[in-house]
């Protein structure tokens, strides 16, 4: 048997021991080496969660849930034409603009909106990373790999 | 069912015991990775159910829960050319789930409170509307106790005590040994009495209504 008891009282409520391993158990238990008031607390805890188990799903979703899944793979193949397409016409644009930008005389306006479409973004940019940076600091989930 | 496969697979913390992975899916896998899209649809309903219920233990809801696990689906499908048909399908496609309701539950803690649908226990018998009521309130308190633990103790705390999977079939998906199972669970529940306690100590000395 384990060495560790106290991690033996998850594996006994859920009916996890072999007969032996529950036999030997129960003997600990009554030899005090395993604590009862620990095996009440969790049997107490184990109540709580599984009496607030989810409702089940109805029955009828499984015989559309294919149905609905099947559609998302089909957009996988469009998202990646779309994607490539915008990403082509987005680069051959920001090509043009900058050739006209410094080639065109009249552009003085043009430069204008620019020098504020950056400086906008530029501000979204910081505030957001800004409030990124704070919201990590204080995430449970920030150990996590996405 | 097909033949069976057996093969052993290699976690940090050991080697697992030897785990079967059905041939039938290797091969429907190997269709996928050729483009074959309705070769997909055996793998979706096979683990559709169970990919549902463990994206419920973390959405709170059934329409997220529903769109977690289709999603996931969608995204394993995008990655499958990267998986390897010989290794099992569901504790690769578990990670994927398990990253998107990781995911989602960040982006409703930033949006909005989770919409966390009242009443949704399993129970025999009639009960009154009163009864009905306290029961759904102390539900939602252990589930927002379960809410605020670390992914890892509310990870193994959904697949146990939401879908009722033994120790064999967790240490399966996560790709742990068994006694890992056991001390994490065992961790897990130390740590969602301390949470009650701490945020409803009357829970544990509540009647049963």
């Amino acid at each position: 048997m384990r060495t560790d008891p106290t991690e033996l009282i998850s594996a006994y409520l859920d009916d996890e021991l072999s007969p032996e391993e529950r036999r030997e158990f129960e003997e600990r238990l009554a030899r005090g080496e395993i604590s009862a008031r620990e095996l009440e607390e969790m049997r107490a805890t184990r109540n709580l969660t599984t009496g607030a188990r989810p409702e089940r799903f109805p029955d009828e979703i499984w015989d559309r849930y294919w149905d609905q899944t099947y559609p998302r793979l089909e957009r996988n193949t469009g998202w990646i034409f779309l994607s490539l397409g915008a990403a082509m016409l987005l680069s051959i644009g920001a090509y043009r603009f900058l050739v006209s930008l410094f080639t065109d005389s009249d552009s003085l306006w043009v430069r204008l909106a620019t020098a504020m479409v950056a400086v906008g973004l530029s501000l979204l940019f910081v505030s957001v990373l800004r409030e990124r940076l704070f919201v990590r600091k204080h995430d449970p989930y920030r150990e996590v790999k996405r | 069912m097909g033949t069976e496969l057996t093969v052993t697979l290699e976690s940090g913390l050991g080697s697992i015991p030897a785990q079967v992975i059905a041939a039938d899916e290797r091969a429907w896998i190997v269709r996928c990775q050729s483009g074959d899209r309705a070769a997909f649809e055996p793998l979706v309903q096979r683990y559709m159910r169970r990919a549902a219920a463990f994206a419920l233990g973390w959405a709170g809801n059934h329409e997220d829960a529903l769109d977690l696990s289709q999603e996931a689906f969608a995204r394993a499908f995008r990655s499958i050319r990267r998986f390897d048909p010989e290794r099992p399908f569901y504790p690769w496609f578990h990670r994927i789930l398990r990253n998107l309701c990781i995911n989602h539950i960040g982006r409703a803690r930033h949006s909005r409170e989770m919409q966390m649908e009242e009443g949704m226990v399993v129970r025999s018998g009639e009960p009154s509307p009163a009864e009905r009521a306290e029961r759904a309130e102390l539900n939602r308190q252990v589930r927002a106790a379960i809410a605020r633990l670390q992914p890892q103790d509310r990870e193994i705390l959904i697949l146990r005590e939401f879908q009722d999977q033994s120790y064999a079939e967790i240490a399966e998906v996560l790709q742990i040994p068994k006694g890992t199972v056991m001390s994490r669970l065992h961790n897990a529940r130390r740590r969602l009495r301390t949470e009650i306690e701490r945020s409803a100590p009357d829970l544990f000395h509540r009647e049963e209504p």
